[in-house]
């Protein structure tokens, strides 16, 4: 299927944000399946967080990959916008945020609120789990639309306060539960 | 009583934290989470630390060793059906600690049966970040990708 220009099926413009950090190895790869997308993006966006491999000489290898570099960045309604992003991108109606295979109204953060910034990671177990307890509603399709790609660098996988995050969050949503705030 | 029962915590598929009163437990494996307090985060926290058990929570609590383990090997039987912890098998150790030690001065705490509370709402989010045996080459790999270099924007 063809779309305009940089427009996806709904018609409206898309941009891709690509958080980075030391993934020369897999970079090209991850660009490289966006823009084969039956309709490319009309950016992508490469935020480095502090590589020190080629990942950013890699990214400015393609001409339709702006970089922000050395940044850290949330993406959410509202947060801080680092230089080089134009604030309309992250504002639209409709989709506010994707993380890797979720996908959440703009509404749902009004209501819900952003990320915690505090948690290194879990921010999104944290912000899924807050949202299920207001009561807001998700569902699953059942097709795989997108191939994460699981390697030893996984900040995931690799960052020591990932385990004590996820207990952390697992704990506040116990509490809420319990009429008790943490 | 029978022979000194000795566990250890089945990491790095189980993770824990003290909060406070609480112990907040995740199985990474299967996405369930589990809280324990009082004695059962006693218990808990003991795991590993004790080369026989029930001898060391007789001591602290002051309880005879058979009444101990009517009451904890259902909840240790739990945490292993559950895949929490494992047999410690060590025939070898240091000397065992003495947990009961050093607190003879001070009241014996409340021995009541051991509760694991068990939740499953959260599978779905804590399994976003499987575990997975996993190396320099990534996973998954599909064979299109090995081999294949940086592309250049067509555009």
């Amino acid at each position: 299927v063809n779309h305009p220009e940089g427009r996806g099926a709904a018609g409206r413009a898309v941009s891709v944000i690509m958080p980075v950090k030391n993934c020369a190895r897999f970079l090209g790869a991850a660009i490289g399946s966006v823009l084969d997308q039956a309709s490319p993006p009309r950016e992508i966006v490469v935020v480095d967080g502090g590589s020190t491999d080629d990942s950013v000489s890699i990214a400015r290898s393609y001409p339709r990959v702006r970089v922000v570099a050395r940044a850290k960045l949330f993406l959410e309604p509202g947060s801080a916008i680092p230089p080089g992003f134009r604030a309309e991108l992250l504002e639209g109606d409709h989709i506010a945020h994707i993380m890797e295979t979720l996908l959440a109204r703009r509404t749902a953060f009004d209501l819900v609120g952003g990320f915690d910034t505090r948690l290194s990671t879990a921010e999104d177990v944290d912000w899924f789990s807050r949202a299920r307890d207001l009561g807001v509603r998700g569902g699953i399709v059942d097709r795989v639309l997108v191939y994460k790609r699981v390697h030893d660098g996984n900040l995931s996988l690799t960052d020591a306060a990932s385990s004590r995050n996820l207990l952390e969050v697992v704990k506040r949503s116990l509490d809420r539960r319990r009429g008790q705030r943490r | 009583v029978s022979e000194p029962l000795a566990f250890r915590i089945d990491d790095p598929k189980v993770v824990h934290e003290v909060f406070d009163d609480e112990v907040v437990i995740i199985n990474l494996e299967t996405g369930v989470y589990y809280s324990v307090a009082c004695l059962a985060a006693d218990v808990w926290t003991s795991i590993g630390e004790s080369e026989d058990l029930i001898r060391d929570l007789a001591a602290r609590y002051r309880r005879p060793a058979a009444d101990v383990e009517a009451v904890i090997r259902p909840f240790l039987d739990r945490l292993v059906d559950e895949g929490l912890i494992v047999p410690d098998l060590r025939a070898d150790g240091d000397p065992p600690p003495r947990a009961g030690a050093g607190r003879a001065a001070t009241p014996a705490p409340a021995f009541e049966t051991p509760v694991l509370h068990k939740y499953s709402d959260m599978q779905e989010l804590l399994l976003l970040d499987p575990i997975h045996e996993v190396d320099d080459v990534g996973w998954p790999v599909r064979p299109n990708e090995l081999g294949s270099g940086r592309r250049k924007d067509p555009a």
